[in-house]
């Protein structure tokens, strides 16, 4: 029990919440393993000892799938037991196995929604008055004070995060509320409400229990696939993958890999890839993809298809949404296209982006005469100089033949002379 | 160029200096596991310093239209201030340019620098003035990095963050209460922290100052248009109340005749005047590569040298971040090579301008900074290659 008194959390809390730091230390005392052991024991005893001691994991992981492939991104098991805690390790495993960026973000969706649900009850009975939270936060290394006679403008800020740790999430939402220039920031720290710390911590979970991809190699992959239970789910989820085609049909895309036509500018293919891999898209990210495709002549029906793989794709509101951008219900075009400058304010400009970075967006475009114009709009000066571009590197591809069999002729004249 | 060289010690530095003599210097900000290596990935990223880049050349000064030309490459028409677009003389588009320093413009930037650190990074950011590390670029401008782990950790996100405070960018008058209710346009507070604040306190110091001082602030902003005269008017003549709403912390501001949208023209004339004027791009890069501190930079022949905060009041570039002592017997004999040589001044003395074939024999550290601008070149060996360097 010592890293209940570390924390000054109570067992309940590393039970409920086993993305915690060390909430791991809790499920071992209860397999009685000592950590001195810890170790010597393989990862595969490990999984295998869970399964074997705890009889019901089977069935509560398969339940968790279930529910994730039919988008239902909530436990429909407890949460507050050792085998929620024992379930966790296995999802990330599995998930890391499946290499399928769906599953893994609908996996952090899960639990980062749960937590936010479970805090948002303080209000209800006071489940997690305000210094539980700060415990959590620094369980997690974020420095986060709770101060409850701070008040700006009459309204009391109990909350005091320190700048790095706020804008390692902040700037992940990509809505100019969250950004610092918005906020109460003064002395180096960002006052906050109760309501703004949930919705932080939220997405801190999201980046916590994101599986590593790369963490399962070759080999421990395939002694893993020996064992009983991990067959039976691998092969239970590809059967229930199977039936919701449509929606995962797109992790087909690896990392790293581009897509759509050549002419998209960075920011666009990286939200692209992001939906691809069954990511929630912020509103911004939404309304900045929909514009793009509305204005480079796609039809609605091609813009709502984007979304589709989106785990919280609701067909009627993604048409109201695209219908809305595309101001079909009103007098025309109501809105266009975010230009640059909106974007990189979002954090959603890519230029430099080492996957979809372009040179043309980070240098600009060279006119003809040397001068260089700066990219302002995706859809407008990104598409037409990546035309002038792609048509220039044509251009000088044909010169280039064209020299060259020249001096192949050339060479050929000179042979002939030369006889 | 060269690039991505690795040194074992200083030592090796300074001998790869001496033998190779380049122009220009730089290191890089990040740190790296393998410096050596050819490409980024190989390199293996560590961290990086968090730079803030003030230089003359991306803020606005009027002296600029004095002290800078284009020459058109064509046809050599010499043009002052700004390249026009075409040369009137060939309608030739390409030109040569003489872009200068003065102390006007090597005033502004100094003067970014201590709006930087005193009004953000000390009072908002709360960094400890020994975490501030500041150097003379060697030009017009001035290198601030910020080497604390937290910063050094910053991924690019978080590094856009900081300088869109800085800067003012993304300020949401939605979000700060700007609105109307029930037909009253809500302002700031001087009690708000941060941005909101900060624009509720700049507006009171300006309308107290006066009528001039209204119509100086609104009819030449920094960026964009002038305020439209008649919303000044009634600005003007409504001062009185504002001062008086914004002393007593009442947010009202509330005036005939001002639109939602001239309040926002003036809240955006007053932001350009509180930013810090910074390069953002150099900011949030993670592989940028910043002048060697020690090197002498190759446009100026100007020291890039580390400067103590309390010390920067004083600092004069054209005289302390000279790189040779003001020996009479350093001498050069040079030849001025362009259309033109603008006048500069070198320590307390003036030199120039100068026109074309001018053969003159100048104090050293003038006639390299010639001749680093590329408009002198060399016509007599030094001395018999000798320096004093005393
Ligand atoms: S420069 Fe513009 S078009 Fe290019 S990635 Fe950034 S936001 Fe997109
Ligand atoms: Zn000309
Ligand atoms: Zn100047």
């Amino acid at each position: 029990m010592e890293i209940v008194q570390k924390y000054n959390l109570s067992k309940q809390i590393f039970l409920q919440f086993p993305w915690l730091n060390e909430s791991s230390t809790i499920l071992f005392e209860d397999l009685e393993i000592a950590e001195e052991k810890l170790g010597s024991i393989s990862l595969i005893d490990i999984v295998q000892t869970l399964f074997k001691e705890y009889p019901v994991l089977l069935d509560r992981i398969k339940q968790f799938f279930r529910n994730i492939i039919q988008s239902k991104e909530e436990f429909s098991t407890p949460t507050g037991d050792i085998i929620h805690l024992a379930m966790y390790p296995i999802l990330q495993i599995i998930v890391s196995l499946s290499g399928n960026r769906i599953l893994g973000n609908a996996l952090t969706n899960t639990y980062a929604k749960h937590c936010q649900f479970e805090l948002s009850k303080y209000n209800a009975k006071k489940d997690f008055p305000n210094k539980i939270l700060q415990n959590i936060f620094s369980n997690l290394g974020i420095s986060c004070t709770v101060d409850e006679h701070i008040y700006k403008n009459g309204i009391k800020y109990p909350f005091q995060m320190d700048l790095p740790s706020y804008l390692k999430v902040s700037t992940k939402i990509r809505n100019e509320s969250w950004k610092l220039i918005n906020r109460f920031f003064e002395d180096g720290k960002i006052y906050l409400i109760r309501h703004d710390v949930v919705l932080l911590l939220r997405e801190f979970v999201r980046q916590k229990t994101l599986p590593d991809y790369k963490l399962i190699n070759k080999e421990l992959s395939s002694q893993m696939e020996k064992i009983p239970e991990i067959i039976d789910l691998l092969d239970e989820i590809s059967k229930m993958m199977a039936s919701h085609k449509k929606r995962f049909e797109s992790s087909i895309f690896s990392e790293g890999e581009t897509i759509g036509s050549e002419l998209f500018p960075p920011c666009i293919k990286a939200i692209l890839y992001r939906v691809m891999h069954g990511e929630n898209l912020s509103h911004n990210e939404r309304l900045g993809v929909a514009f793009f495709y509305l204005n480079t002549n796609h039809s609605i029906e091609e813009t709502v298809d984007i979304f589709r793989t989106s785990p919280d794709f609701d067909e009627n509101i993604a048409r109201y949404q695209t219908e809305f951008a595309a101001g079909s219900g009103g007098k025309g075009k109501k809105y266009s296209m975010y230009n640059c400058v909106k974007l990189k304010s979002f954090h959603l400009c890519k230029d430099d982006d080492p996957n979809f970075g372009d040179k043309l967006c980070r240098d600009g475009a060279k006119k003809r005469s040397g001068e260089i114009v700066p990219i302002q709009n995706p859809a407008k000066d990104f598409i037409f100089w990546k035309k002038v571009e792609l048509n220039r590197h044509l251009r000088s591809q044909i010169v280039e033949q064209l020299e060259s069999s020249d001096e192949t002729e050339k060479i050929k004249k000179k042979e002939e002379d030369s006889k | 160029m060269v690039r991505h060289i690795q040194f074992p010690s200083n030592k090796y530095l300074i001998r790869h200096l001496i033998t190779t003599a380049p122009r220009h210097s730089y290191h890089s900000a990040t740190y790296y596991e393998r410096p050596g290596a050819e490409t980024m990935d190989q390199k293996g990223y560590i961290a990086c310093d968090f730079v803030v880049d003030i230089d003359a050349d991306h803020i606005p000064t009027n002296c600029r239209q004095n002290h800078d030309y284009a020459i058109c490459k064509a046809c050599g028409a010499i043009f002052q201030g700004e390249k026009p677009l075409k040369c009137s003389g060939c309608e030739g588009a390409k030109f040569d340019k003489i872009s200068w320093i003065c102390d006007e413009c090597l005033n502004v930037s100094k003067k970014q620098v201590f709006n930087l650190i005193e009004n953000f990074l000390l009072r908002d950011f709360s960094i400890p003035i020994e975490d501030i590390h500041l150097y003379f670029s060697g030009h017009r401008g001035y290198h601030v990095h910020l080497r604390t782990k937290t910063f050094l950790d910053l991924d690019q996100d978080a590094r856009r963050e900081i300088s869109d405070y800085v800067t003012g960018e993304g300020f949401s008058f939605k979000i700060w209460d700007y609105r109307k209710i029930q037909n009253n346009m809500m302002g700031f507070s001087i009690d708000d922290p941060g941005w909101a604040g900060k624009i509720a306190k700049n507006l009171y110091n300006i309308l107290i100052q006066g009528e001039p001082r209204i119509r100086e602030v609104f009819e030449n902003p920094i960026y964009g248009k002038n305020l439209n005269p008649a919303v000044l008017n009634i600005l003007n003549s409504n001062r009185q109340y504002l001062i008086n709403q914004i002393s007593s912390k009442r947010k009202i501001w509330q005036v005939a005749g001002i639109s939602d949208k001239s309040w926002i023209r003036i809240f955006e004339i007053l932001r350009d005047r509180i930013k810090a004027d910074i390069d953002v791009v150099v900011s949030i890069d993670l592989h940028r590569l910043i002048r060697l501190e020690g090197s002498l930079h190759g446009k100026t022949g100007f020291r890039v040298m580390k400067l103590k905060y309390e010390d920067l009041k004083d600092f004069d570039p054209l005289k302390d971040a000279l790189s040779f002592p003001d020996n009479p017997e350093n001498t050069l004999d040079i030849e001025i090579s362009a259309p033109i040589s603008p006048k500069i001044r070198i320590g307390s003395n003036n030199y120039g301008p100068y026109n074309k074939g001018e053969k003159l024999k100048l104090p050293l550290n003038v006639a390299l900074f010639l001749m680093c601008k590329d408009v002198a070149q060399l016509t007599q060996l030094i001395n018999n290659n000798k320096i004093l360097l005393k």
